[in-house]
This record gives C-alpha cells, structure tokens and sequence, in this order.
C-alpha cells in the first residue's frame, strides 16, 4: 500500500500496459480456439474434394468432385441416401414436439403446481444421464413390451430426453423475462386466456421458441449415442456414418461430413435469418419490400407499424397499471400496519391488543 | 354470480388445473423414455447369467439378485475402466475450464461492443449445432501416421518419424473431448460473467488490485455458478462417452461406458448393472456439486 502511495503514477501506468498485454494474449487465445474448433472441420471439407485416387490424408490429389458423386449412388459400402431422409424427418418431428412441448411446459412452470420441483429434477436427470444408458434402457423396455425397436418411435423418444431438457431450460429463462406487465394488461384490456396467449405471450416467446427449434432440430439430427441402440437397420445418418467408418473408410466419409456440415449451416441461417425477419418486422423495417415484407408479416403477423404503436400503447397503460397497482398495494400495507398499530377501524379490534383504549 | 356459476366453475376449473395440463406432455416422455427404462435397467440388473444363459429368477435368499453388481465391482477391467475415464475426463475438465474462462473473460471485459460480443461468442457456439461424429472423425486425417500435424512436424524438421501417440491414443480422445465439451463450459461461464456488474472490476483496480488478484478474488467468485455447470455437463458427456473413445481411442483404452457397450449385446444384465453403477456415481457426484449452486436460480 505505502509504496502504491509513493509512486501512483508509475505504478499505475506499468500496471495498466501490463493489463494491455494481458489483453492482446486472450485475444490469441480467442482466436486459437477458434481456429481449433473450425480446423478439424474444414480440413474434412478440403478433404470430400480429394481425387479419385486420393486417400483419407494428404496429399490432396483435387479438386474434384469424385468422392460427393459417390455419396448419392448406393455402394457396398452403405447407402446414405435413406439414413439423410430418415434423420432429416426425425430431426424435423423431434423440432416440432420439442418447441411445443417445451413451451407448454414453461408455461406450467410459472405457476406452482404439485409435482414441479419433481418433474424439473427429472428433466435435469435426462440431461446428465450417459446417452448409452438411456438407449439401453429404451431397447430393454422394448424387449419387455416385445415391440421392435426403431428410429421412429423408440429413437424419437431417445431424442426427446436429449433435446428436451435443453428446450425446457431455454423456455424457462425466456418466461423468467417476460414481464407480467404485458398479461396484466391484455387481461385488463377484457382478453380471455387464450386471445392473451395468443396474442400477447406467443409473439413475445416466439425468438426463444425459434431457438428451442435450432437445438431441438440440429441435437436431434446430429445425435448418435441415443440411436445406437435403438434404429434397428434402419440407421440414422450420423449412426451410419459410424459403421461406415468402422468399416471401410473413403473420402466419400469426407463428402458426406461435408455435405452433412453444410446443411446444418443452412439450418443454422435459417434460424437466424427468421429470427432477424422477426426483429426486422417489429421494428417496421420490412413495410413496403417486396418478398421480405410479406415473409415478415407471416413470421411476425399483421400490420407491423400499427402492431408496434397498438403495443407501445399497451405498454404504456400496463406500465401505468402495474405501477397503480403496486401503489395501491403498498397503500394498503400501510393502512394495515396502521391498523395494526392504532387499532383503529372498530371491526378488527378485537385482533390487537391496542384495542382496550 | 349465481347465474353464470355452471360457466365459470368449468373454466375455474381449468384455470386452476392448467398447469397440470401443460405439465403433461413433459411427464410423459420423462417417463416414458427416461424413468421407465432406467427401472427396467435395474430390473435387468438382478438377472444373473450362468453357462451363457440368462437366468431371470429373483434370489433374495443369497443376494443372487446383487450377483451383477459383485461381478462388476470385483473386476479389475471395472476398476481400470473408472481410472481411464476419471483420467480422461479430468484433463478434458481442467482445459475446457481453462478455455471457458479465459475465453469468457475477453468476451465479456474486453470486447467493447454488445453486437460484437453476441456475434463472437456466435462464432464459438455455431459448431455445437452441427453433427459430433463428423468432428469427431475429423481428426483422423490431422493426428494419423501420415497426418497433418506429423507432415507439418516433419517439414519443420522436428521429427524424423512419425509420432505415434498421436492417433488412437488418451491424448486423441482428450483433444475430441475438449472439441466438443468446451462450448458446454464457455456458454454458461460466458452466462454469468456478462452478468457481472463492470464497476466491480474497476473498483478493484482503483483500489490497486493487479490483475490476477482482480481475476482471482472479484471475477471467479463471482463466476462460479457458470464452473459448477459446465462442470457437470463436461462431467457427465466426458463418463458418458463411448464414441469419442471408439473413433480415436484404437481399441486400447476404455471408459466406463465403453466397457458397457463391449458387454451389452451378450451380457447385457452385466451392463445393466454397470450402467446403473455408472448412473449412480454421476448423480452423487452432480448432487454434491449441486449443493453448491442452484440451477434453476441461474435461468
């Protein structure tokens, strides 16, 4: 401390362009990672265009696009056209439940309700259960019950246990930032439960439900461990590309991990560009643009500016309200300390022991 | 009142139920694919199998319905199995812990803009959206015996020969581990630290803090509810795994669960059981940590 006091200026001055160096360090760091997380991949895609005698490693003997002609015909190696349309359909089922499952229950989980602290302890359970176990456990229930395990009952159900969990944590920090405000307001406004859900509570929800639907469809589509087990042979892609490999490897693998990567960017910038075209519609950005508007009017519904200034307006008196309402609440706090204190209205005397004066 | 009392008891009704309406769908898959199977995998696990057949009797007079759990926990291959994951998972833990919080750290307090921040931390996220085998066969072409990185090593002159220890080895199967677990420690550190409030840290240089003791007494504390759950997904996905270590492994080391899928297709009441002791060790281990953070706070 005495010595920070005798010199503060150098101090603090080498302390600030050591705190500077430190800084350019985590941006390498940053940028380290980043190159670790995406190089694996891109090598695999520069890899899919080997040439027709190219091996699983380098050289690179490309460009070509001999290994991707290979993934769309059937070979002795597998077939992977089948496994692309049945984890795509899987993917797509597993989205929709997921979304909707997740968002009714987030709606249960505003309200206490007997069961809850249950019903969550078990959805975290399914989240850090090891997959394999939950596949066993599905194919031995199945044996029991004598039905035939595969991708579209047992292994939707698998999938579910994985992409659940994350769509109902996802759904409940959204509803943890939904202001009852805006309820309140609808409600007061003469709305049944349904016009509010409808039109209050869906509209708000709708960018965290559009993220839901991203992991409910990509966890899904990409998920191996829960499947193996339970697609019978009938595989699912990523469980086909498992076998593949294990059993005779070619850059076709490479084609596939290429293809495969590209559709799940596609998917990636279909969620965000959706979720954009929401922002964008409700800021009133897209009146008036030929294609964009109207996919804005069906992504965000009706007339963005009137929509907007119709909710500005309903913020405002619900604001108005809940801030009435809270004052209203605290009055009555104090007229019942009051009369707590001083005994004063002659019907709840007999509660307090002021009431002998 | 009186008149409208048959309509609304009906819709009071519901109201007053509903959330047991919308609880529904929930329950019924978690109980369904989740808490039925993992009871008929403790049934299964009382089975006993003798001269390659499976005997399905309930023995209670000499703990015969315990004998999978004896068999698994008297064998060695069980033992070395736990040492392999625990090692395996341990050194995935303790660097994506390292890249969760340094990576945070210049997300959060060094990265100025807000739409910046969102969109580099996008760029750390968008790979768990695509698929994990493919990220994780690909690192066959970079760590084989004619691999990238031997290549590269080669070029500079560093080797002579190849490096074998690179692929189908513990250090393959750790690299793939902290390719594909560490977003689950960066996202929810990056959580919590951006929920720190910045006059804190300023108040700590201000008052002459370096920057270690700034990082080590204001910023991990504080941090810390984001460790605990990255440390349980890490945790949990790393002990859970059998692909990672069957791709990049070569057939030389093996987790707990991987010695789980050698015996299911034959034994499987001897999997059942090692699975439900596998089970009942992460829960202990997630409970324990549990203790220490509420998730439900965290949302």
């Amino acid at each position: 401390m005495a010595q920070a006091h005798a010199s503060p200026a150098t101090s603090s001055r080498d302390a600030q362009s050591v705190r500077r160096d430190w800084k350019a360090w985590r941006r390498v760091f940053f940028w380290a990672f980043v190159v670790f997380l995406y190089g694996p991949m891109a090598v695999i895609i520069l890899l899919a265009f080997q040439g027709a005698n190219g091996g699983l490693v380098l050289p690179f003997t490309g460009p070509s696009m001999h290994w991707f002609a290979d993934v769309f015909e059937p070979t002795y190696i597998g077939d992977f056209r089948a496994p692309f349309v049945r984890s795509l359909l899987l993917g797509l089922v597993a989205m929709v439940l997921t979304v909707v499952i997740s968002f009714m229950a987030g709606l249960a989980f505003r309200r206490k309700f007997y069961g809850s602290g249950a019903l969550f302890y078990l959805t975290i359970a399914s989240l850090i259960t090891p997959s394999l176990l939950v596949s066993l456990g599905i194919a031995l229930f199945f044996q029991w019950l004598d039905f035939l395990p595969a991708y579209w009952q047992a292994g939707l159900g698998a999938h579910l246990t994985w992409t659940l969990p994350f769509g109902v944590l996802i759904m409940l920090a959204v509803f943890n930032r939904l202001d009852p405000a805006y309820e309140e307001a609808s409600r007061d406004q003469g709305a049944t439960s349904w016009q509010t859900l409808r039109h209050v509570i869906i509209p708000i929800t709708a960018p965290g439900m559009v993220g839901v639907a991203l992991f409910g469809f990509t966890m899904s589509y990409d998920e191996y461990p829960r499947t193996s087990l339970l697609s019978g042979d009938a595989n699912t892609l990523p469980a086909e590309l498992v076998s593949v490999q294990a059993n005779n490897a070619s850059p076709s693998l490479y084609a596939v991990g290429a293809l495969t990567t590209f559709f799940s960017f596609v998917v990636i910038g279909l969620a965000f560009g959706s979720l954009y075209m929401m922002q964008a519609h409700r800021a009133g950005k897209l009146e008036g643009v030929p294609i964009l508007g109207a996919l804005g009017r069906l992504l965000g519904g009706g007339d963005a500016e009137a929509k907007k200034a119709e909710a500005a307006r309903l913020k405002e008196e619900a604001v108005m309200e809940y801030r009435i309402a809270e004052l209203e609440k605290k009055i009555h706090g104090v007229e019942r300390e009051l009369t707590a204190f001083y005994g004063m209205p002659a019907d709840t005397a007999g509660n307090n022991e002021h009431s002998g004066r | 009142m009186s008149s409208t009392f048959d309509a609304t008891i009906g819709k009071s009704f519901f109201k007053r139920y509903a959330p047991y309406f919308q609880a529904l769908p929930l329950w019924l898959v978690m109980i369904d694919f989740m808490l039925i199977p993992i009871i008929v995998i403790v049934f299964y696990s009382t089975y006993r199998v003798e001269n390659y057949v499976i005997a399905t009797d309930f023995r209670l007079d000499d703990l015969g319905f315990l004998k999978q759990y004896w068999t698994t926990i008297s064998s060695g291959s069980t033992w070395v199995a736990y040492w392999t994951g625990i090692k395996l998972t341990f050194f995935a833990w303790a660097i994506s812990l390292v890249i969760g919080l340094v990576v945070s750290y210049y997300l959060v307090f060094d990265v100025p803009r807000l739409s910046t921040k969102i969109a580099l931390f996008l760029i750390c996220v968008i790979p768990f959206w695509t698929s994990g085998v493919i990220r994780t066969l690909a690192w066959l072409p970079f760590f084989g015996k004619d691999g990238i990185v031997n290549r590269f090593l080669d070029w500079l002159g560093f080797i002579d020969q190849p490096l074998e220890f690179l692929l189908y080895s513990e250090f393959t199967v750790v690299v793939s581990y902290v390719h594909i677990y560490s977003l689950f420690m960066v996202a929810p550190i990056f959580n919590t630290m951006a929920r720190i409030n910045p006059s804190l840290i300023e108040a700590a240089i201000e008052y002459g803090a370096s920057g270690w003791q700034t990082f080590r007494n204001v910023v991990l504390p504080l941090s810390m509810p984001g460790i605990i759950i990255g440390t349980i997904f890490v945790v949990t996905l790393a002990m859970g795994d059998f692909t990672s270590i069957k791709i990049l492994g070569g057939g030389q080391t093996g987790n707990p669960a991987y010695l789980m899928v050698n015996y299911i297709p034959l034994q499987y009441p001897t999997a059942a059981a090692q699975g439900i002791i596998l089970l009942v060790v992460l829960l202990l281990f997630v409970a324990g940590l549990t203790r220490i953070v509420d998730i439900r706070k965290q949302l």
